[in-house]
């Protein structure tokens, strides 16, 4: 056995055996502090998960090519046998009414909708030829946080902690915020544990009300008489542990403590009147269009800082199958400017080199229109397309400034490095100096990985 | 033309030694006689004619349409052969091409035409070993111990002492009534209770991975999937033999003269998941559940993965693609259908409103429905037939599928043979889905449905239902099976007709039926093997074998391998009797030894797998609820019946996609945790927090983990802080009097055990202090809540 399969078996003996079987006090407690496979360049991610699907020929994949085939169904050559949720393949193109400019150094094209990314443009990877192999939005949302169209499987946040634990000593190593009105389609299924251990999931903070499920005490106890009576806990429980000689039980009082401590630093987390006006105003607190992104950004931010190891924003929805032009202007109001004082306070603080921001939905839209109404064009839309869309990546670990991969003309299939939702996986897991094919896990009587059996980490993206 | 064949069989006839050599160094090893991926055989003539679940691999005389050269030039759907070292060369290639367009002469050899399967202790077959000799007998109270013991003996390891009878107490209720022992009662009196039934159904709902909803996108509400959740309750109360338990479930609607309890049972195949999303492919979700029921087949009673093979070969077990797609085959041939099942008293009200119904219905929606109607159904029929023809119109046929089940059944039978059900299914749909075509088509100008669904929902909640269950028959056209090729559904390969694994029998199968009884035939030692581990499993914390979901090669093997056969042919002796199982396991002093730690096996024997005392297993959520609720004086102790819905924190409303939770009233408020009603997207907080599956896949083995939001549930939860103080008040109201006599009460209550001078002295000093601050009852109340946190507490020891 090499070092590092001896330490992930231990891992797995700790993690599936937590409870009773001469596991470590402290071992099972969050996975504790683990080691990368080989030196990592981010300590920690944040994902904007942009559900539903944004259109990258309307936000990042400028097409002057589909102007002079407007209302005209695509060149048979190019649709193959491709299928789609709603349309038929001979619908109609739909050439984006966007303008695209170049602002930066490094002169990547950014549709008018997104001014604030544009502008930071210089700091990120855009990645335009992503490709997923699912067409719907639950099988999809889970093949890009899962790795798996099969639900059951654990999310990318999960199979982080389990492979690095976590550096916070307050707070869940991996977090879920929600923005946009509605939690995604797969709901609990981008930021389950899947067979890992329940330890690694996913804990939803809420923006409103308690941050954490049963944070507050119960009525009736202040935090005095919190303290008291966890006091009154261990102590007991420190009398069964000579007793039954069960190191498991130390692990259980362990994780009251850290129950304690997170009370107090959770709502302390939240709690954004120690930010500068300024830093408020960068965010977009002060609107209220940009409020619900911008606060759950800036929360990642103190996240970040804190030790947490994973954040996964969900903003839906994208999904917009009518109505784009409104829809998607909306979103694009509500995201862009947060997302880019995300980047910049980052790097600000230090923290983009260790810290990697990904952008991006489970698939795209078709450059084609999909009508619900003829004779009302305003409420055009556009349907779920996974054969060519962006992604964007920037941060720890990841080149500033640069474009990667190419579409074909009519930005329906990919032309140039195709970069399969595996190969993203695999590149973010390289980023926290682990090696996507090594980070396994025996379920079932297989030894299963977040890639599937696929993916291959994009160099070319890389710092 | 013929001289030229002639010509070139002569010069190809000097190829076919090197073909031959070139096929066995380059191809056999994958597709030969010990390996054959992807069906494939290259070592004979007609093997390789044959093919694999592409199809044949040479056309004898065609090299340019012959499956062969095309994978080692160009390569097929990206797969280029050999898929490892160097490419073959053109003089390589040539010479294969050469050999096939001269009619692939071979040269012929002995070949061995069977694929062996290797020798592995799980397949061999069940023999019922003697009973091994010990030096201590005095410890002997059942065959088990004798296994057990020989083995410590051997080792030259004690056994621990017996549990106290408290501990003991506590032990036996937990795992055969998952209750705390109030009031006790014997071995006898917990394997007849009706709460055995609930305790023993948690594991299995885990297998089965039971739901109360789709699983998918709107993860709507399955109303009626309780129903099987109940006949698992009965069958185990009843002590159903175990084969019988494994036909019902797989082919219970298959019997002669199935009854309604019996299609209950086939609800085991109900509880894959579904999705309703619009524009889902259909096909891909009928490909994953019959996926599904082929592989929780074969983790619940084979203790395979068989779901390995759905791509590609076994790469350990001897299973290979073709025998997954042939199981596949089998559950292909069954269709989902919901036959009516009422509870009682329900079709007396149900007929009695019925007309009543129909007058509102028809007030709802207006007579001119029976105008609509017509075309609306012709247009969905023609779409369906012709996709491209209407495409607006495929939308609404596909939406109507994705909603309705049993859609196209519906669809093609006659109006007047429709039951009263399947057109107000008609009707329902015709309503939500009121499509902008339709009235054009009919030339109305607007929408005359507009509003009405919430009106119809209405109606159709304040009217008698029939309640149904969720049950499986066979298809009469049931859809062809084809292998899959990489386990893609759009990628047929060969056909196959259903059966059963090559390796493990010859016997035939053609329905569900032959396949449930192959499994608990004679012939197969798995699930007799795989079902009495997974009992010892649940009385242990691990099982003899530790995989319990894994038999497979490359498992490990099992502790005590002559105790799983003992078992194992015991079990299937006495007629596949669980609970006689049960009572020769806990009637064991193996059993009933103490599960205190012993620092003189940390090093020896970490993971306990000798069994030299019992392990220390915290209770599985559900039963962790149960027991504060039960101490508590709360606990509704009903048996069956339609899930609950306890309250849900508000802030967890915002997660779901689309959620109704209305939480449950009254009484139902303080059912058992079995009951809890799983929304399999938005799992009850309480449950998934203690590690409850998330019911997506058959899960064996639960993870057992520790983690601060345990400690905050505890703590905070408002059902554990109302057990608290229910629990307070009934021990202010059972023990009045001085402090001593409640703190032994409730002492008595959670742990069934008096307490020790210190945690008498440490409890004592926090009430002092605490009621000093708060006044007397908040001091009872922090007590009594702070008994519900012990980790003893929430342990089964």
């Amino acid at each position: 056995m090499t070092r590092i399969q001896a330490a992930h078996s231990r891992r797995q003996f700790l993690a599936r055996w937590a409870g009773g079987f001469g596991a470590s006090a402290l071992g099972s407690l969050f996975a504790g502090q683990q080691k990368p496979h080989f030196p990592a360049k981010a300590k920690s991610v944040i994902f904007l998960f942009m559900e539903g699907g944004p259109s990258q020929v309307d936000l990042f994949d400028p097409k002057p090519a589909l102007v002079k085939w407007n209302d005209q169904p695509l060149p048979d050559s190019l649709r193959g046998n491709a299928r789609f949720a709603f349309i038929q393949p001979n619908a109609k193109v739909w050439a984006s009414e966007r303008t695209f400019r170049r602002q930066g150094a490094s002169g990547i094209e950014v549709s008018d909708w997104l001014p604030h990314l544009a502008a930071k443009s210089d700091l990120i990877t855009l990645v335009r030829s992503v490709v997923s192999d699912q067409v719907n939005h639950v099988p999809g949302q889970l093949m890009l946080q899962c790795g798996s169209p099969l639900a059951g499987r654990p999310s990318m946040g999960a199979w982080a902690l389990y492979g690095l634990g976590t550096e916070s000593q307050d707070l869940p190593g991996f977090v879920v915020l929600f923005s946009g009105g509605r939690a995604p389609q797969a709901s609990g299924g981008i930021y389950t544990n899947g067979f890992l251990p329940s330890a690694y999931q996913g804990t939803p903070f809420r923006s409103s009300g308690d941050p954490v499920l049963h944070l507050s005490n119960a009525p009736g106890f202040d935090r005095a008489a919190q303290r008291q009576r966890i006091d009154l806990i261990r102590d007991l429980n420190e009398q069964h542990r000579l007793r039954t000689g069960d190191a498991e039980i130390a692990s259980r009082v362990a994780s009251y403590e850290l129950a304690f401590r997170m009370q107090a630093e959770a709502p302390a987390l939240l709690d954004l009147s120690k930010e500068t006006a300024a830093t408020r105003a960068s965010y977009g607190l002060d609107s209220p269009d940009t409020r619900q992104f911008g606060s759950n950004c800036l929360l990642a931010r103190r996240m970040v800082e804190r030790g947490v190891r994973f954040i996964l924003l969900s903003h839906a929805s994208w999904d917009d199958h009518a109505d784009l032009e409104k829809n998607h202007a909306r979103n694009c109001l509500m995201t862009d400017q947060p997302a880019a004082a995300l980047l910049e306070d980052l790097r600000q603080r230090g923290l983009l080199d260790s810290t990697l921001v990904v952008w991006g939905g489970e698939f795209g839209r078709t450059p084609m229109v999909q009508h619900e109404n003829p004779t009302r064009p305003e409420t055009r839309g556009r349907d779920h397309h996974p054969y060519a869309f962006s992604m964007w990546l920037a941060g720890g670990g990841i080149a500033r400034g640069r474009v990667h991969g190419k579409t074909d003309d009519f930005g329906f299939g990919v032309a140039e490095d195709k970069v399969h939702v595996h190969d993203v996986q695999a590149t973010i897991l390289h980023c926290l100096g682990l090696d996507h094919e090594k980070l396994t896990f025996r379920f079932q009587g297989r030894d299963f990985r977040l890639t599937d059996v696929e993916g291959s980490v994009v160099k070319q993206i890389l710092a | 033309m013929m001289r030229c064949a002639a010509v070139v069989f002569v010069f190809t006839a000097a190829f076919a030694q090197d073909a031959q050599s070139i096929l066995a160094k380059r191809c056999q090893p994958c597709h030969g006689a010990m390996q054959q991926q992807s069906g494939l055989r290259l070592d004979g003539r007609a093997a390789a004619v044959q093919g694999g679940y592409r199809g044949a691999a040479i056309n004898p005389n065609n090299s340019r349409d012959s499956l062969l050269i095309r994978f080692v030039t160009q390569g097929v759907d990206g797969k280029k052969m050999p898929p490892a070292g160097p490419a073959l060369s053109s003089a390589e290639v040539t010479t294969l091409a050469a050999w096939i367009d001269g009619g692939a002469p071979w040269k012929d050899m002995a070949v061995n035409e069977s694929r062996a399967k290797r020798k592995h202790w799980a397949f061999e077959p069940l023999r019922r070993p003697a009973l091994p000799g010990v030096r201590n007998q005095a410890w002997v109270r059942t065959p088990v111990d004798r296994f057990v013991l020989a083995k410590l003996e051997a080792e030259g390891i004690a056994p621990s002492p017996e549990a106290d009878g408290q501990t003991l107490a506590r032990r036996l209720h937990f795992d055969l009534i998952g209750l705390p022992p109030e009031p006790p009662r014997d071995v006898d009196e917990l394997l007849r209770s009706p709460h055995f039934g609930e305790r023993w159904a948690l594991p299995w709902l885990d297998l089965a991975h039971y739901g109360d909803s789709d699983g998918h996108e709107q993860d709507h509400t399955r109303p009626f999937a309780w129903r099987y959740r109940d006949w698992v309750i009965r069958a185990l109360n009843a002590n159903m033999p175990f084969d019988r338990f494994t036909i019902e479930q797989l082919a219970g609607d298959l019997l002669p003269d199935a009854t309604l309890d019996q299609r209950a049972a086939a609800g085991f195949l109900r509880c894959t998941l579904t999705s309703r999303e619009g524009g889902i492919d259909l096909g891909l979700v009928r490909d994953e559940q019959v996926v599904d029921r082929v592989s929780t087949t074969g983790t619940v009673w084979l203790g395979l993965s068989l779901g390995c093979a759905r791509c590609h070969d076994h790469k350990f077990d001897p299973v290979s693609q073709k025998d997954f797609y042939r199981l596949y085959a089998i559950f292909n041939r069954s269709r989902e259908v919901n036959p009516d099942a009422p509870l009682d008293g329900e079709v007396e009200a149900h007929r009695a409103s019925l007309p009543q119904y129909e007058r509102r219905l028809l007030e709802l929606v207006g007579p001119r429905v029976d105008e609509w109607l017509p075309l609306f159904e012709k247009r969905m029929r023609e779409a369906r037939e012709d996709a491209s023809k209407h495409p607006v119109w495929r939308i609404v046929y596909e939406t109507y599928r994705v909603w309705i089940d049993d859609a196209d059944h519906i669809l093609s039978l006659p109006p007047r043979k429709r039951t009263s059900k399947q057109r107000h299914q008609l009707v329902r749909f015709l309503v939500k889905s009121r499509p902008p075509v339709l009235w054009d088509e009919l030339g109305i100008k607007d929408d005359p449905l507009r509003g009405v669904l919430a009106k119809l929902e209405q109606l159709d909640d304040s009217f008698p239902g029939i309640s149904e269950l969720p049950s499986m028959a066979e298809d009469p056209n049931p859809p062809r099976t084809h292998v899959l090729i990489r386990g893609d559904y759009k990628s047929p390969g060969i056909e196959v007709d259903p059966g059963l694994p090559a390796s493990f029998t010859t016997a035939r199968a053609s329905n569900r039926l032959d396949l449930a009884r192959w499994i608990v035939s004679s012939e197969n030692p798995l699930p007799a093997r795989v079902a009495v581990n997974r009992v010892w499993q649940e009385l242990f914390g691990h099982g003899l074998v530790a995989t319990s979901e894994d038999f497979g090669t490359r498992a490990e093997p099992p502790s005590h391998p002559e105790l799983l056969d003992w078992l194992a042919s015991e079990f299937v002796e006495s007629g596949w009797n669980t609970k006689r199982l049960v009572r020769t396991i806990v009637d064991s002093t193996t059993y009933r030894q103490s599960s205190r730690v012993r620092s003189d096996l940390a090093m020896r024997d970490p993971e306990n797998r000798l069994l030299a005392r019992q392990n220390r297993l915290r209770l599985r959520s559900e039963l962790l609820r149960d027991n504060a609720l039960a101490v508590s004086g709360l606990l509704n102790r009903a048996v069956g019946g339609p899930s609950i819905r306890p309250p849900l924190p508000a802030s967890m409303m915002q997660l779901a996609f689309r959620s109704r939770w209305k939480a449950s009233t009254g009484a139902d408020l303080y059912r058992r945790g079995l009951y809890i009603h799983l929304q399999r997207t938005m799992m009850f907080p309480q449950l998934t927090t203690f590690d409850t599956p998330d019911r997506l896949a058959s899960c064996s083995r639960r993870s057992q983990s520790t983690n601060p939001l345990q400690a905050l549930t505890l703590l905070n939860d408002p059902v554990f802080h109302e057990a608290a103080q229910a629990l307070a008040a009934r021990v202010d109201r059972e023990a009045p009097g001085g402090l001593d006599r409640r703190i032994d009460l409730a002492f008595r209550l959670c742990l069934n055990r008096t307490p020790t001078t210190a945690e008498r002295e440490r409890l004592t000093r926090y009430h002092r202090d605490r009621s000093r601050d708060a006044g007397d009852e908040q001091a009872n109340i922090g007590l009594a809540s702070a008994l519900l946190n012990l980790d003893e507490f929430i342990t089964r020891e």
